[in-house]
């Protein structure tokens, strides 16, 4: 995972494939989290893992990415960390990060949210980075 | 170390005793030593004494043997008797020649004075004559109360036969003759007496008026001529020596002194044991407390690593509860009834709740360091009352003016979270919570009060101590993960009852001059 941040296509070519990229291996409170996204009128795309995240990252351009942070295979610190090039993050995590987990991630990270997070506080971050929902 | 004052242990004493038993016994042996040295010494001297008074009364009975000689050649007669027998009783008191008859005996011949010629002699006189031998035979000593006389009898065959010359002495048992002074005598209270029995009126010879013998005496025969007399002797002075006889009592002395100082040597060495025990015993029992607290200190942190586990895994639970919450009254949209809504609006309160628990459990134990940023505390309040509304019946009145300070907002967060719903908590049957906010010397201070029924005063101190509450569900870590998180802040928080009843709980935190805020 050392040089493969840049990815094939320079970030600015990239299409939007979707707002949001939902990053959890919790299958229900990922589900969930797409779900409330979707009823706002935001489009989802899901990962299960850190390394299924870094691969859609490298290839693809979204709005933003709701991330949770103690994953398999790759965690989301570390994901961050690899990638150069990142829309706006948002971790959503149910562990509180050291401050030498903070200094890591740096400003890539632009707010860091606490499960369980209400489902107004979640649109209301999300708001916050995309404004509305397209189509609103 | 002056625990037991001046009461020596029973070691001590026994050992003190012990020593100075021994002592005790070596002195009385080593006196018994010396006494029968003593003993010995005075037996050999007094043997000696008694021989040299024999041979000092044969010097004297000697003129008499020569006298009886002198009678036999002339044939007993008078005359003779009476020249030659001056010569004796210029020493003596009287000489007699005495004859023999049927009946006794009769005085023929005089010299001297207390016998008539023709008479009987006295009986005692007779006695001794009739006894008298070749060799001198010595009569009892004739005591009147006064004077004391002595008499010697000599007879056949120095004498002629039939007859018998007696010598009557006046002696002087005390006095000082000469020949009595030099050794053995020296030494020696000495006394003769004519008889085995020292009866005072039998008395002899003697240089002592100390009479009877008192002490150690022995006893020696005194041959005198064919009959005894009887010598007793004490010492004048220890006969064994100086140093023997002083030997006992130097050791005497010295033992006590080494049962003293050996008794003080044990006494110290007991104390010192006895301090070094208490000593050990103390930090012993210092070391069972402080043993204890660890082990109370990590049974709690194995509780808090457990809880704080718990609390972790039902985060994510929770999160998917809370949006299918959401997504169900998405769905409905304006389907929904109110029934559905109420158990709905129940369902979200108790899954917050449940996040509140679940977030009090990892907090407590997470104690992650403050990490502040400039927090609203308006803000706070607000956000804190919407995501835990008041349940119906409570009125939440809020005082707070525009306030920026210095927190983690996570931490201040709950903060305010936890002392809310503790507030709510306290008022099951409604009432009123006052939230209120000032400034006051660098100090931010605010109040949450509740109308509720208060502390008791006997659960007053404990009220913030983890894992304790009185409330019969509850983990009792609200108010303990309160104080530690404005503790870290710098700040301090109190519980007291308020004036109407009900609970008012006070947090001071410092605003803390942070350059951003200095130029607000």
């Amino acid at each position: 995972m050392t040089s493969g941040g840049t990815g094939s296509v320079p970030f600015e070519a990239r299409t939007l494939r979707a707002d949001v990229l939902v990053v959890d291996d919790e299958a229900d409170v990922r589900r969930s989290m797409c779900e409330v996204l979707r009823t706002s009128g935001f489009s989802v795309v899901e990962a299960e893992d850190g390394a299924a995240a870094f691969g859609l990252l490298r290839e693809n351009r979204y709005g933003m990415v709701l991330l949770d942070i103690r994953m398999p295979k790759l965690d989301g610190v570390s994901l961050i960390e690899a990638l150069v090039e990142l829309p706006p993050v948002v971790v959503h995590s149910a562990f509180s990060l050291s401050a030498e987990e903070r200094q890591r991630l740096g400003v890539k990270v632009v707010q860091y949210l606490h499960k369980p997070v209400s489902p107004q506080q979640l649109l209301g971050a999300v708001h916050g980075i995309l404004g509305p929902a397209p189509g609103t | 170390m002056e625990r037991g004052g001046w009461r020596p242990s029973p070691l001590t004493v026994g050992v003190t005793l012990v020593v100075a038993a021994a002592t005790v016994l070596g002195f009385v042996l080593t006196n018994r030593s010396v006494a029968s040295q003593n003993q010995a010494l005075l037996k050999s001297d007094t043997t000696q004494a008694a021989e040299y008074v024999s041979s000092l009364v044969t010097t004297i009975g000697a003129p008499l043997q020569a006298l009886a000689s002198g009678v036999t050649l002339t044939n007993a007669s008078p005359t003779a008797f009476d020249t030659e027998a001056k010569l004796a009783a210029a020493a003596a008191g009287a000489v007699i020649l005495a004859r023999k008859t049927s009946t006794g005996f009769v005085v023929t011949a005089v010299v001297g004075k207390g016998f008539t010629v023709g008479q009987p002699p006295g009986a005692a006189v007779e006695a001794t004559l009739a006894k008298a031998g070749g060799d001198i035979t010595p009569g009892p000593v004739n005591y009147n109360g006064k004077t004391a006389t002595l008499g010697f009898a000599v007879g056949p065959p120095l004498a002629p036969t039939g007859t018998a010359i007696y010598e009557q002495l006046q002696i002087s048992p005390f006095l000082a003759i000469t020949a009595v002074q030099g050794a053995p005598f020296r030494v020696l209270r000495a006394a003769v007496y004519a008889t085995r029995e020292p009866t005072q009126d039998q008395l002899v010879l003697s240089n002592t008026h100390s009479l009877p013998l008192v002490g150690p005496t022995a006893v020696a025969a005194v041959g005198v001529g064919s009959e005894k007399w009887w010598l007793v002797a004490s010492a004048r002075t220890p006969l064994a020596g100086d140093f023997p006889n002083a030997a006992p009592y130097i050791i005497l002395g010295v033992g006590l002194l080494l049962a003293l100082a050996i008794g003080s040597t044990v006494e110290v060495l007991v104390r010192r044991h006895r301090y070094a025990t208490n000593l050990v015993a103390e930090r012993t029992a210092e070391l069972d407390r402080s043993h204890a607290a660890l082990m109370r200190s990590e049974r709690l942190s194995a509780l808090g690593e457990m809880a704080s586990t718990i609390g972790h895994e039902l985060r994510n639970p929770l999160a998917a509860v809370i949006n299918a919450h959401f997504m169900v009254r998405h769905t409905l949209g304006t389907t929904i009834t109110p029934d559905i809504d109420r158990h709905l609006d129940m369902a979200e309160r108790q899954t917050t709740r449940a996040a509140t628990l679940a977030d009090n459990l990892t907090a407590f134990i997470r104690h992650r360091e403050p990490n502040p940023v400039p927090i609203d505390l308006g803000a706070v309040v607000e956000e804190v009352l919407e995501a835990t509304p008041a349940p119906s019946g409570i009125e939440v009145e809020v005082d707070v003016p525009p306030l920026v300070f210095q927190a983690d907002s996570d931490q201040f967060t709950q903060v305010i979270a936890n002392l809310i719903v503790n507030g709510f908590q306290a008022m099951p049957d409604g009432g009123t919570l006052r939230v209120q906010a000032s400034t006051q010397g660098g100090h931010v201070v605010l109040t949450i009060a509740d109308s509720g029924s208060g502390v008791e005063a006997a659960t007053m101190d404990r009220v913030f101590d983890p894992f304790f509450t009185t409330k019969a569900s509850g983990t009792g870590l609200g108010l303990a993960i309160v104080s530690r998180i404005v503790e870290a802040h710098g700040g301090d928080v109190s519980l007291r009852n308020g004036a109407t009843g009900g609970a008012v709980v006070t947090v001071r935190l410092p605003i803390a001059s942070a350059p951003e805020l200095a130029r607000r």
